[in-house]
């Protein structure tokens, strides 16, 4: 299940969506918009997507993890349009009669989708945007100083 | 041939247009069009060998021949799901 939409996203639904009862493990990740990026406040954030590509390499992940997992109950929803800080951009719900296969697979959805999936976000600050770069944003071991909540 | 070109996020910010539509010769190749595009809109976009080009929604190779019709898509480095 693919879904690219400018509406909430639904966890709970898509959780339930996939959910068979040959299944023991649930994973599911929320994608949620973070107040701080590299030091400093995001007013919201906007999503924008290629959407016909976003959803055919949406597909292909899906069918490497069909391949790689051999799950077949997956589901993937990007938000796009714009966001507030606190909102679910991304959900990736897989299942599978173990735990192993839907830990890994549910990883592996999450940092294909940042490679290859024409997808982009902008954060908007008080004084100013910027179109983030993923491949040269600071990694998360380099963690920028953030002012105290 | 007429082919049509799409833009996103930071190259349609700083070209102005999400569209737009191009006349090229017959056979011209992938790196060919992004060298044509890049010193259309130098200021725009990155150098030709590190632009990213996608063809009727699947990435390219430089070499690949273009045809009439064909959706070319500019696609700046993305960043989607979450950091």
């Amino acid at each position: 299940m693919i879904i690219m939409t400018q509406e909430p996203l639904d966890p709970q639904a898509l959780t339930r969506a996939i959910q068979r009862d040959t299944n023991g493990a649930v994973v599911t990740f929320l994608g949620v918009t973070r107040r701080y990026s590299q030091g400093k406040e995001v007013r919201h954030l906007e999503y924008e997507a290629y959407l016909p590509m976003a959803e055919a390499k949406l597909r292909e992940i899906v069918q490497e993890v069909r391949e790689r997992w051999r799950i077949e109950d997956i589901a993937i929803a990007h938000r796009i349009g714009r966001l507030s800080i606190g909102e679910t951009s991304l959900v990736v719900a897989v299942a599978s009669p173990h735990r192993q296969e839907a830990f890994a697979a549910s990883q592996y959805v999450v940092n294909r989708l940042k490679q290859t999936v024409p997808i982009w976000k902008k954060e908007v600050f008080a004084d100013g945007e910027v179109w983030v770069d993923a491949q040269e944003e600071p990694s998360p071991t380099h963690a920028t100083v953030k002012p105290k909540e | 041939m007429k082919l049509q070109i799409r833009l996103f996020a930071t190259y349609r910010d700083r070209v102005g247009k999400d569209t737009f539509a191009l006349d090229v010769e017959e056979g011209l190749v992938v790196s060919q069009l992004a060298q044509r595009l890049v010193a259309s809109f130098p200021s725009a976009l990155p150098p030709a060998e590190s632009l990213v080009v996608a063809v009727n929604q699947e990435y390219a190779e430089p070499s690949q021949t273009l045809h009439e019709g064909d959706e070319i898509a500019l696609i700046p480095p993305v960043s989607g799901g979450c950091p």
